[in-house]
C-alpha cells in the first residue's frame, strides 16, 4: 500500500488517522470530498480535517469502517455487534450521520 | 486483519496477516510515514519487537494496538509516546 492508497482524517483536538482509501470511502461524505471531479482542495492533499468530531469520536468511526469493509459479504447473522460506549453514542451518531456512512 | 499502529497524536490504520513478520510492518508503515524501517522501534504495551517475530507469535490479533518511536537526528531513540483521547477510547460498553 503506498501513500496515494490512503487518507489521512484529522480530528478537532489534533489527531490524526491514517486509512486505507477503501475503509474511509465507507463514508459517502469522505468519497465526494476526495472525488477529483468535486473540486474540493481535499482531493489534492488526501488529507481532512473535521473541526466538529473529537479524536475520540473520529478513531471510532475510522474503525467502523474497517469493520464495514471486513463483513460486506458476510451473511448478517454472522456478524458480530459492533459495541458503543453509552457516552460516546450521541457524538457518535452525529458524526456518522454528517459523514453519511 | 489490520492493527492500528500509534506515535504521539498519530494512528496508522495497517492491514496486516497473522504471518506477518515485524519487518515486514515496519517496511509497510515506512510507505506511509517515509521513515526508513532502520529507524522504527514497534512496542506491543512497553515491550519493544524485534524484526524476525510474527503477529501470531507475538499474539497481535484484529484492531490490537502497536506504539511506534523513531531515531531521532542525532542516532539516539525517542521515548514511546502515544496520546490519548480524553474520552474513552475503546469505545466498549462496560
Amino acid at each position: 500500500m503506498s501513500q496515494s492508497d490512503t487518507v489521512k482524517l484529522i480530528s478537532a483536538d489534533g489527531f490524526e488517522f491514517i486509512i486505507s482509501r477503501e475503509a474511509a470511502y465507507v463514508s459517502n461524505t469522505i468519497k465526494s470530498m476526495l472525488d477529483e471531479q468535486g473540486g474540493f482542495m481535499e482531493s489534492e492533499t488526501n488529507q481532512i480535517t473535521f473541526p466538529g468530531i473529537s479524536g475520540a469520536v473520529l478513531e471510532r468511526l475510522c474503525q467502523y469502517c474497517y469493520y464495514k469493509v471486513k463483513y460486506l459479504h458476510t451473511p448478517s447473522t454472522a456478524i458480530p455487534e459492533f459495541k458503543v460506549h453509552r457516552d460516546m453514542a450521541l457524538d457518535l451518531l452525529m458524526a456518522a450521520n454528517y459523514l453519511d456512512m | 486483519m489490520y492493527v492500528r499502529v500509534k506515535r504521539q497524536k498519530t494512528t496508522v490504520f495497517l492491514q496486516v496477516n497473522p504471518t506477518d513478520t515485524v519487518a515486514t510492518l515496519k517496511s509497510a508503515i515506512g510507505d506511509l510515514i517515509q521513515q526508513e524501517p532502520s529507524t522504527q522501534q514497534l512496542y506491543r504495551g512497553s515491550t519493544a519487537l524485534t524484526d524476525t517475530q510474527t503477529l501470531a507469535e507475538l499474539g497481535v490479533h484484529d484492531d490490537d494496538e502497536l506504539g511506534l518511536a523513531l531515531k531521532k537526528e542525532d542516532g539516539t531513540w525517542e521515548a514511546l509516546e502515544i496520546m490519548r483521547h480524553e474520552a474513552p477510547s475503546d469505545g466498549v460498553a462496560e
